[in-house]
């Protein structure tokens, strides 16, 4: 079958795409997987500079998922471009940089950064950080603040570019048209659902922090909703992330409108989950006498 | 380290809620300290795998010492004799072996990576705490009296060996090397008496175990410098002067 489908500026081989923050830097997972079959990685979020994250705890496993409170830990642009990404890019994937800041400024230096290197296909504006500006609120609650990075950013690469966008705002769709006024080829989402635990016996929060990200299956039909309200009103291309685990998930995205999907939380338990993933979704399309991914994708009849 | 699909070989329930367990599959190698994550279920609930020190290796078998604590550890022991599990391992950076007499601290289920190392060692002293009788599981290990060790007991209420904490009967001798293993506060009083070189082994919640998710955290001293490192990578056995004992 013809697994191939367009999406956000690329041509991916498939429609399955390794999410941010839970494939490290992507070859952490190769003795588990084949990263040549994946249609792209997109590595754990990157700033300017190294960050040690949050202090620990920083997960808690609820009921088909778990929150986290990682904080962005990570090696900064410099060493990831010296450490990782020679190794990284002899494989036959797309890889794709998650671009991190804590000031609107530092989302720009990562990406022109990586603008120069011919094996980074593609950048990912991780609107979703904590930034200094609002006191720790992140730009993509707001289409205005969304903007004005997407904006500053496009101006320094010509590398497709994507916005990463948290469905904790009122205004999803707002930020996902604001992105793609200011010139984003697509917008991921979602990333994690603000919540949080709290152990009745110390009276205190489970994690270090007062609240943390929810992720894993327990979002899905949240996810899922979010991907169909942005596709099927804002003309931007939308890559659809949130408890995606089996290949039938996957085509429920896709018919929604999603153009493709990133695997999350599922690789923590399962390291090979995209493949299997993969797989799972070119038999049911064979089964339902589908010839490609294409066919599927916004074919959504409503009720 | 590698996803294997194991059988379950052997079960059996021992005092205390622990589950002796024998796995069989084709697994990869493994040495004294390095872990495994085993997956409760096939189904989303619970999500996680869930981390345990390697009690033993013989071949195609990986053998496990849980104590049952919560529904993630009860599914394990609830799966029946040739039932599947799935196994990634081994993982982690395992004990440095070292020469000489060495000194094992092991409290509670902490025992279970000193089983493993202590089948490498040529000799060695034992030191075993718990809080009863009932969580002491030398019986099992009736093996370790045929090697060249001294064990020594030690329990919370006196039901068993010395009375006291395990930290209150540190043996006065010289060890050229101490490993310990067991519950956060034991460790850290461990780390506080004892004067000579050792390595720690360190729990923490984890998420994946193969370094993709960083929620392992452990604080450490590095080069001077406090860094924040994974557990299941740079870990989770740390030398004495790396770990920052106030983190918790």
């Amino acid at each position: 079958m013809d697994t191939k489908v367009k999406a956000g500026g690329l041509v991916l081989k498939n429609p399955v795409i390794l999410a941010s923050g839970t494939a490290g830097y992507g070859v952490e997972l190769a003795p588990f997987l084949d990263l040549n079959r994946v249609g792209a990685i997109v590595v754990k979020g990157l700033y300017p500079y190294e960050r040690q994250g949050n202090p620990p705890p920083r997960l808690w496993e609820t009921p088909c998922g778990l929150l986290n409170s990682i904080g962005l830990q990570g090696v900064g642009m410099k060493r990831f471009a010296e450490e990782y990404l020679p190794q990284l890019s002899r494989y036959e994937t797309h890889i794709i940089i998650n671009a991190c800041g804590q000031e609107d400024e530092e989302y720009v230096q990562v990406v022109e950064y990586f603008s120069k290197f011919p094996s980074v296909s593609a950048l990912e504006l991780n609107l979703s950080c904590p930034n200094v500006r609002e006191g720790g609120k992140c730009p993509a609650m707001w289409p205005r603040w969304s903007y004005e990075i997407v904006k500053a950013a496009r101006e320094v690469t010509k590398k497709p570019l994507w916005a990463k966008l948290t469905p904790n705002t009122s205004s999803l769709v707002e930020v996902a048209s604001a992105c793609r006024e200011a010139g984003a080829d697509a917008v991921s989402l979602v990333n994690t659902y603000l919540a949080m635990a709290v152990d009745f016996r110390t009276r205190r929060s489970r994690l270090s922090t007062l609240f943390g990200g929810l992720s894993g299956p327990a979002i899905k039909p949240l996810a899922l909703r979010a991907v169909y309200l942005v596709a099927s009103s804002v003309d931007v291309d939308v890559i659809g992330i949130g408890g995606i685990s089996s290949g039938e998930d996957l085509l429920e995205f896709l018919l929604v409108g999603a153009k493709a999907v990133q695997i999350g939380s599922v690789t923590l338990r399962e390291p090979a989950a995209a493949e299997r993933i993969l797989e799972e979704a070119v038999s049911l399309l064979a089964e339902e006498g589908y010839n490609n991914f294409n066919e599927i994708i916004g074919r959504f009849q409503g009720v | 380290m590698k996803q294997v699909e194991g059988e379950v070989r052997r079960k059996f329930f021992l005092k205390g809620n622990f589950l002796f367990l024998e796995i069989e599959g084709n697994f990869p190698p493994s040495k004294p300290g390095q872990f495994a994550m085993l997956s409760p279920s096939p189904s989303f609930d619970p999500f996680l795998r869930r981390p345990f020190g390697i009690l033993f290796q013989d071949g195609n078998s990986l053998f496990f010492l849980i104590k049952i604590i919560g529904r993630g550890t009860r599914l394990i022991s609830e799966k029946r004799i040739g039932e599947r599990i799935s196994v990634i391992t081994p993982l982690g950076n395992g004990f440095t072996l070292k020469e000489g007499k060495v000194l094992l601290a092991g409290g509670g289920t902490g025992i279970v990576p000193l089983v493993y190392l202590a089948s490498k060692l040529k000799g060695f002293t034992l030191l075993y705490g718990a809080k009863t009788r009932d969580e002491i599981l030398i019986d099992q290990f009736l093996w370790l009296k045929a090697m060249p060790r001294e064990i020594i007991i030690t329990t919370e209420d006196g039901s068993a060996g010395k009375k006291g904490l395990l930290t209150q009967h540190i043996p006065q001798e010289d060890f050229s090397y101490a490993y310990v293993s067991g519950p956060w506060p034991m460790m850290r009083e461990f780390a506080r008496l004892y004067k000579g070189e050792a390595e720690f082994s360190l729990e923490t919640i984890m998420g994946c175990g193969f370094g993709v998710c960083y929620g392992c955290a452990v604080r450490v001293r590095r080069n001077g410098r406090e860094k924040i490192v994974r557990a299941c990578m740079e870990g989770p056995v740390f030398k004495k002067e790396e770990v920052i004992w106030t983190q918790r």
